[in-house]
């Protein structure tokens, strides 16, 4: 009986450590929706979300599947009002578009993959706006889109640097290979 | 790892095979495009989903209000630190500027009530409100709602007015038990029905992603000058008059309108419930000449006298029955 509970009670810690990188993106998107409007009026606040995103793509996809990158996504559409399906597919092609340049990515310095940031922060705000686009059935702006994907770069290594501690702490289990 | 061995092992190479080797990714990118089509078309295909999550995400989002308050009071305080001398004197300036303006104002007051004792104006209608604090703010590209911490339970419904102390910041789009979306003046789905003072011209106030909103469906050749004030209507009778918006923007070649709130400034919010104020004549109406009326109602003219069943149940008491029933008849 007390085996039982010890095993099942290690098998939901197990989870629940494993789900962190899952529970951080969730937890780092709603700390950015919270009123302190800190980028307010001066720029648009950093895409945290997509950082930690295509982190976890390039470094350990295994820590965060599809199927938790869409639930991160429709999270935000909810949290955030909007249409719903907008953030999931977006998150999701970001995802995808990172892993397949995951190959020459993976192996690089920390500027190397910084740029791959910039390019994918840029290729996910041409998906967004034109993705937002067509779901208001009107040109949006492209001006905003661009200027949150240069403060999102902008923000890259410092945040990077946070995911990164977590990665290593996350090391050992077989998920992350 | 092992995806890179597929990709190794796999002959061809583009998106399609990417998203071969990638089914669960490839099922969710379906799943997700599904829904959002699904969505576009069946417009309240997720509300009942959005209010519960609201109402889940509204006590978390409020503990995180209490350092991100104090955070942003930090912040503030720091920029306004360098520019204490100026500002107190910008105050000063005003305060004297504004208590010119209170006893005109008070006069004003007095003369208007006059007035309207004089003319019999209906009373203007009842507006109430609820004070709420906004606890979560989508910053998102396109999106602009805030989150505030009153719901159905203090009397939030959609489409009510959302004004903090320098005017109108938005209406409710969504309310769940215990929160309430808020959509901003300048979200992309925002059309608030508003009319320029002065020129007395009523237009549609439409969100556009920017700061200053465009004012549409402006009568053609209508002029209006630039710094008009720009106020809500009661047309549609969802926003009481009167409150203030902004006030027309100048140099810009579609009238856009300066608002006097500005997004992300705001922590307090008052919710406005509002009835819009519909003429009811006491008389009970006339019936139709000619009109065939129902006679088990008993209070048709033409129709034959009711048979005691049909009179209502107040007064079908068992010793006065009939005779209430023969009193109700009309003659």
């Amino acid at each position: 009986m007390l085996e039982t509970l010890q095993i099942s009670l290690l098998w939901l810690a197990r989870r629940v450590w494993l789900s962190l990188p899952l529970l951080v993106t969730i937890a780092v998107m709603l700390i950015t929706m919270a009123p302190a409007n800190l980028f307010r009026g001066l720029a648009p606040a950093p895409d945290l979300v997509l950082v930690s995103v295509f982190f976890w793509a390039i470094y350990a996809p295994g820590f965060l599947p599809a199927w938790a990158v869409f639930l991160v996504g429709l999270t935000q559409d909810f949290a955030t009002g909007g249409p719903i399906g907008f953030w999931a597919l977006t998150y999701l092609i970001a995802y995808g578009f990172t892993l397949s340049q995951r190959v020459f990515l993976s192996g690089r310095s920390g500027p190397g993959v910084w740029i791959g940031f910039a390019i994918v922060a840029a290729a996910t705000s041409v998906v967004v706006w034109v993705l937002g686009s067509i779901t208001y059935a009107r040109w949006l702006p492209a001006g905003h889109v661009l200027y949150q994907a240069v403060v999102s770069v902008i923000f890259y290594p410092l945040v990077a640097q946070l995911l990164l501690r977590l990665r290593r702490t996350l090391t050992t289990a077989r998920e992350a290979i | 790892m092992a995806w890179d061995r597929r990709r190794r092992r796999g002959s061809d190479s583009g998106p399609w095979a990417f998203l071969a080797h990638n089914l669960s990714l490839a099922l969710f990118v379906v799943l997700a495009l599904g829904i959002l089509i699904a969505a576009r078309v069946q417009d309240n295909m997720f509300e009942r989903a959005r209010e519960a999550f609201n109402d889940a995400g509204a006590p978390v989002m409020e503990a995180l209000t209490g350092p991100a308050v104090e955070v942003k009071r930090w912040s503030d305080g720091v920029g306004s630190l360098f520019a204490v001398y100026k500002e107190n004197q910008r105050l000063r300036e005003e305060n004297e500027r504004l208590l010119a303006a209170q006893s005109e104002l008070a006069y004003l007051q007095r003369k208007v009530q006059r007035y309207e004792e004089l003319l019999k104006a209906p009373a203007e209608a009842d507006v109430t409100s609820v004070a709420a604090r906004i606890i979560a703010d989508a910053g998102g590209p396109f999106v602009h709602t805030v989150l505030i911490n009153a719901g159905r339970a203090q009397g939030v419904t959609k489409g009510q007015a959302v004004v903090d102390e320098r005017g109108l910041l938005g209406r409710v789009v969504a309310s769940g038990n215990h929160s309430a979306r808020v959509l901003l003046l300048s979200d992309l789905n925002s059309r608030i029905p508003v009319m320029v003072e002065g020129a007395n011209l009523k237009a549609i106030l439409a969100g556009d992603n920017s700061g200053r909103p465009a004012l549409e469906y402006l009568p053609p050749g209508s002029r209006i000058t630039a710094g008009s004030r720009v106020v809500t209507t009661p047309d549609g009778g969802v926003f009481p008059p009167g409150i203030a918006v902004g006030k027309v923007a100048s140099g810009s070649q579609m009238p856009r309108v300066e608002l006097y709130t500005a997004e992300g400034r705001a922590d307090f919010v008052r919710v406005l419930h509002y009835t819009a104020p519909v003429d009811v004549d006491d008389a009970e109406p006339e019936p139709m000449p000619g009109a065939k009326t129902d006679p088990a109602k008993g209070k048709a003219g033409a129709a034959p006298v009711a048979p005691a069943a049909a009179t209502p149940p107040q007064a079908a008491v068992p010793s006065a029955g009939g005779t209430l029933a023969a009193a109700r008849q009309p003659t």
